[in-house]
């Protein structure tokens, strides 16, 4: 109760996975870094529920891989003082559950893409309609949001919003996302968070992650390490769109996997 | 930005209006702060009036200097409903000016508002509603008797506790007072009839089911209302506790001192955060509405039972509230904290509620 509680988002993985902004402040004589998403949202924590689709459990850290019907969200606990509680719940819980997660936004930039992943202060099972709850609200919030970032594209002030009717969260938001987002194509995030949300259970997930892995080992031609514009053509075949294989090759970057030789090759560790 | 020239007078005022010019008199003001990711930012909120009625206001770019009893020219304002009630809105396009030694007679209205928008800035107030269940009890001052009737009132916005010195309140009648005394007790508002109120008995027809808010949509302390949300976190001093079942104060040991042969019995404290994607309030619940919940029957919940005791509550309180989604209707309380809820009853999210939140959503985009 001492401490003062940040204010928390409600964002789904498919707008966290087209964010490409970060904002670092100082505040208090420390560094704060903030994402701006597609909807001008200006998030530090972000709090949101789905299906644990994979877990990678390491004395150290452990990571996994959240589904929520959109896209995924990525969450790494670590084994440090303040995360050990955190990391044995997320350790407790089988993939195939639902999952409740509040957490910090931890940003990293590759090949100039920005990635981000969650770093959880609260991991709790959770059950099927507290996460349809979850879809369904942040579904309204977002669709709300778009129509403010809409709106916005035609006169961008707070005051003109508000006088329409949208709160003051709102009206910043969309200003925000007309500075940095002018031209993002809002129809992308329409269907978002679909109605019913049935996160996938990880099966054309590790479906994927096998593919790509069987490719880099098959295709390392001549000793360099597969090439990346080869590996995005063999994806788009079944269907593995560019956006995905990148995160999935970050993915499995980060777990040790495959490594990056050079610019854009890669082989199997 | 060009405005009209023109000055309205506060009893003329519609909604909505746009760049319009008032002038007036500040009967009070109030600030209140709201945290959002840049921390807390402030906002003012009172009434303002003229010789032809007051209007409530609310204003994201005020002087702090300014006081109850200034008299201020306002350019550039604009007016809009807020839940039933007209308000004027004074943002940073809006100018200001203080205008010394100006006096100014207010009309003073007591306007007539939905009991989910009472406030502390309202002192006098005409509510229309349902009465309660009502309970009478005699009171004696300078050795005259008068009756008070204790009950709350609900409209479709919310409920409140009103009590009656000597006026007769009937139980499910629907009503009109007018001149109402609003006023604060623990936290919690509530509006009294004396000599000087009416009431009028009135057809409303009005239709009371769930009320329900956004958690950032709750600026007052509204009593009946209910909000749909995630609990994010669990207080550390939620739990079992004892109470001495002679006088039920709550007792650390296993006696009252005061009545030490009296046996204890078993109570749960629950303090709460729950989040609803729009923003956080604290909740806190007793044993009657958490009890079902947490998978224990009331017969079961007593200091005979061994199977109960403070490590079993506090794991059931982490495993079945924390994460998940409840509904939580209650009374809205202010204290020095800010806002919080006393949840008197609590159930599950289910599906039903999924799909008539649903169609409430897709009702707000029509
Ligand atoms: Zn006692």
């Amino acid at each position: 109760m001492s401490r003062k509680r940040e204010f928390s988002y409600w964002i789904s993985a498919r707008e966290l996975r087209e964010t490409k902004v970060q904002d670092e402040t100082e505040e208090e004589g420390r560094k704060r870094v903030y994402i701006i998403t597609p909807l001008g949202t200006r998030a530090r924590r972000i709090v949101f529920c789905g299906v644990l689709t994979q877990k990678n459990q390491e004395d150290n850290m452990t990571r996994a891989t959240i589904n929520d019907g959109s896209s995924n969200f990525y969450v790494s606990a670590f084994a440090n003082e303040y995360g050990m509680d955190v990391k044995n719940s997320l350790d407790s819980i089988e993939p195939g559950s639902e999952v409740f997660v509040m957490g910090r936004v931890n940003t990293y930039s590759n090949n100039d893409r920005l990635y981000v992943n969650i770093n959880p202060e609260t991991v709790s099972p959770t059950d099927a309609e507290s996460r349809k709850f979850w879809a369904a609200k942040v579904r309204y919030l977002a669709r709300r949001k778009m129509l403010a970032v809409t709106q916005a594209r035609k006169n961008p002030s707070p005051d003109d919003l508000i006088s329409k009717g949208y709160t003051r969260e709102e009206a910043e938001s969309a200003v925000r996302s007309v500075k940095h987002y002018p031209d993002f194509d809002l129809s992308q995030l329409q269907e978002s968070v679909p109605a019913d949300g049935i996160p996938e259970t990880g099966k054309s997930e590790s479906g994927n992650r096998n593919f790509v892995l069987d490719y880099i080992r098959n295709n390392d031609t001549d000793g360099m390490g597969c090439r990346y514009d080869d590996l995005v053509a063999a994806s788009s075949n079944i269907g593995l769109e560019q956006g995905d294989l990148d995160e999935l090759l970050n993915t499995l970057g980060s777990e040790g996997e495959i490594f990056e030789v050079s610019l854009k090759r890669y082989k199997i560790i | 930005m060009m405005g009209s020239e023109k000055t309205y007078e506060i009893g003329d005022l519609k909604e909505p209006m746009q760049n319009i010019n008032i002038k007036g008199k500040i009967v009070n003001i109030n600030l209140r702060k709201v945290s959002n990711e840049r921390g807390e930012s402030v906002y003012h909120y009172g009434i303002i009036g003229d010789s032809t009625g007051t209007i409530p206001f609310t204003a994201w770019s005020l002087s702090s200097s300014l006081k109850a009893g200034d008299v201020v020219a306002i350019r550039n304002c604009s007016t809009r409903d807020f839940k039933g009630t007209i308000r004027l809105y004074i943002d940073s396009s809006s100018a200001i000016k203080l205008l010394p030694g100006e006096e100014m007679e207010v009309h003073r209205t007591s306007a007539t508002m939905k009991i989910g928008q009472l406030s502390r800035s309202t002192p006098y107030v005409t509510v229309r509603g349902r009465i309660g269940k009502v309970y009478e009890r005699e009171f004696e001052r300078d050795g005259k008797k008068t009756t008070i009737y204790s009950t709350r009132i609900e409209d479709e916005t919310g409920s409140i506790r009103l009590s009656s010195f000597g006026k007769m309140l009937e139980e499910g009648s629907e009503v009109e007072i007018q001149g109402a005394r609003l006023s604060e007790y623990n936290g919690s508002l509530r509006i009294s009839i004396n000599e000087n109120s009416q009431v009028t008995r009135t057809k409303l027809g009005i239709k009371i089911g769930e009320r329900f808010l956004d958690i950032s949509s709750i600026s007052s302390p509204v009593g009946g209302v209910t909000i749909r949300a995630i609990c994010i976190s669990m207080g550390e001093k939620s739990g079992l506790l004892y109470r001495c079942s002679e006088c039920n104060s709550k007792v650390d040991e296993i006696r009252c001192p005061d009545h030490p042969d009296a046996p204890i019995k078993y109570d749960i404290f629950a303090y709460f955060t729950m989040d609803d994607g729009t923003g956080t309030i604290q909740a806190s619940a007793g044993s009657r509405a958490m009890l079902e919940i947490l998978g224990i029957k009331e017969e079961e919940f007593n200091p005979q039972n061994r199977a109960i005791n403070k490590n079993m509550i506090r794991e059931r309180l982490h495993e079945k509230v924390l994460g998940h989604a409840f509904k939580i209707t209650g009374d809205v309380r202010e204290q020095n904290m800010g806002l919080s809820m006393r949840g008197f009853s609590i159930s599950r999210i289910s599906d039903q509620d999924i799909t008539a939140m649903t169609l409430e959503q897709e009702a707000d985009f029509q």
